[in-house]
């Protein structure tokens, strides 16, 4: 039963076997399995599950795959607010830093994957590398790192610059 | 197929398979391939996974990313962004924070937090409720004291502050009295303990002693000890920017939290800078030409009751009011008034009476 295998398979309808404990991190994959429990006791052991993820790419998928199966060796640290220091090296393991220095498309599906894959401490990481991204830039640099349009008025822009001068000032 | 919009200099945004909102953007020149098959960006995430992100953002940041644009205006302005638990960290921080502030977190925890910072940088005088103690709910304040080097040796050699010890701490109730404050940490039952001074000590709010210019009532405090009026304490934010108060008179001063035990003084031979050291130091210092270094060193140590590596409390170096300031009330006291007069017309009184003092 340890070497019970789950397909997953990705949007394009490449299959990936993974681990059933790998997999089971997925509170989606998961759910899935539950949802068989009422069914009759005759073994699916043998069967060999399949989870479709539409939603998933494969590039995407096996990143997911690559950060459950090294979770199983490596516990990462758990992130909690207030965060103690604002450089991932300091946050989590060296393995885990480095899964999340990828480019920032490969960064948003990842946290999208996680989110639609219901993986928390994937989505902790992915999420808190994206605000790392967004720390100490500029409203300029934000706008050109992430492609958001300025539509801030002039007056908001200019109630803006007040808000930050009275969260400077604490 | 659409068409591929072009950015203002006519760049064509690349391998652009959709029109995302990202895609939009005709801002700034757009040669970093960021557009590059992306499934998803940041404007397409879900609030929620927004918010997720947000939560680990610092109040600056935060604030800058609400001014990218409207719709991250207000997002970023929205209590789930993260201000709630912005507020929380840092007032759990703090001594004192403004009721006002604390009973709006729920509807706006972003104007929680600007009252709140609003409130401990421009309001420098106390209000009663922060001032006094209640025995029966144990609210209020346990106010730390300890006498200045100013007072003199009479005081200081009885004050265990400068002894290494914890401070004297005292509390006001409403009633105008002042009682000893006593937390032993005995396995019995009643600590702390509320306890008569060995003399009487009274309490009330002034608004112009004799020295110091008018401010709101709670910026002033009158103590009378034993039947004398004592120099007035003149309240302020604590220098250490732990929002709590420290009130000082020429000859004491005191906090509104356990004061940093005390950095020792050593004066250096003639000539030299007086260097600090912390108290237990002192035999350690030689009189040798490592000395210099061996005291830079020992003179950045953080304490652990000190909010800064250097708590500005830990000696008296960075207190305001001195003897020069308080003059009059000073000399009043020491030749034995009982009442120290107050008011713009008392000063008058006192350089008539006191003529060329």
């Amino acid at each position: 039963m340890e070497d019970a295998i789950v397909k997953l398979t990705s949007k394009e309808g490449e299959t990936f076997d993974v681990p059933r404990k790998v997999a089971m991190m997925s509170k989606l994959v998961k759910d899935t399995f539950s949802d068989d429990d009422d069914e009759d006791d005759e073994e699916d052991e043998t069967e060999v599950k399949e989870v479709p993820l539409p939603n998933v790419t494969a590039p995407v998928l096996k990143k997911v795959i690559e950060y459950c199966t090294h979770y199983q060796e490596e516990e990462m640290t758990p992130i909690q607010t207030p965060l103690k220091s604002g450089t991932l090296d300091e946050l989590v393991q060296a393995w885990y830093a480095n899964f999340v220095k990828v480019d920032r498309n490969m960064l948003f599906d990842l946290v999208a994957a996680a989110n639609f894959m219901d993986i928390k401490p994937l989505l902790d990481l992915t999420c808190l590398a994206v605000s790392i991204l967004i720390k100490g830039k500029s409203a300029q640099e934000l706008r050109q790192m992430f492609n958001i349009s300025a539509e801030l008025s002039p007056e908001e822009q200019a109630e803006a610059q007040r808000e930050n001068a009275a969260a400077e000032s604490s | 197929m659409t068409d591929i919009p072009r950015t203002r200099r006519g760049k064509k945004i690349e391998a652009a398979s959709s029109v995302t909102w990202s895609n939009l953007s005709d801002d700034d020149d757009d040669d970093n391939n960021n557009n590059n098959d992306s499934t998803l960006a940041l404007p397409q995430l879900p609030e929620e996974l927004f918010f997720r992100i947000s939560s680990f953002l610092d109040v600056i940041s935060l604030v800058d990313m609400g001014t990218t644009n409207r719709y991250y205006h207000a997002l970023c302005q929205s209590n789930p962004a993260g201000w709630t638990n912005l507020c929380l960290h840092l007032w759990r921080t703090k001594i004192h924070v403004a009721p006002e502030a604390r009973a709006l977190i729920q509807e706006n925890a972003l104007e929680a937090y600007r009252v709140a910072c609003a409130d401990a940088t421009q309001r420098s005088y106390v209000t009663k409720h922060e001032f006094c103690y209640n025995p029966d709910t144990h609210q209020g304040t346990v106010w730390s004291f300890r006498f200045k080097e100013s007072a003199g040796a009479d005081w200081t050699s009885v004050d265990p502050w400068y002894r290494g010890l914890p401070c004297r701490q005292m509390v006001f109730l409403e009633s105008g009295k002042g009682m000893q404050y006593v937390n032993d940490n005995n396995n019995d039952e009643e600590s702390p303990r509320l306890l008569d001074p060995p003399v009487p000590i009274a309490w009330r709010f002034l608004t112009r002693p004799m020295d110091l210019p008018q401010r709101p009532l709670g910026s002033y405090v009158r103590f009378t000890v034993a039947g004398r009026d004592v120099p007035t304490y003149s309240v302020r934010r604590s220098p250490n920017g732990n929002w709590g108060f420290v009130m000082e008179s020429c000859w004491g001063l005191y906090a509104s939290y356990p004061l940093p035990p005390r950095r020792k003084k050593i004066l250096r031979r003639a000539g030299e800078e007086p260097t600090w050291i912390h108290a237990d130091e002192e035999e350690s210092t030689a009189h040798s030409s490592h000395d210099h270094w061996r005291n830079k060193r020992i003179r950045t140590i953080g304490h652990p009751h000190a909010t800064l590596s250097h708590d500005p409390l830990q000696d008296d170096s960075q207190l305001l009011i001195t003897n020069e300031i308080q003059w009059r009330e000073a000399f009043l006291y020491n030749v034995g008034a009982r009442v120290l007069p107050e008011g713009d017309q008392a000063i008058d009184d006192f350089d008539r009476a006191w003529g060329g003092v």
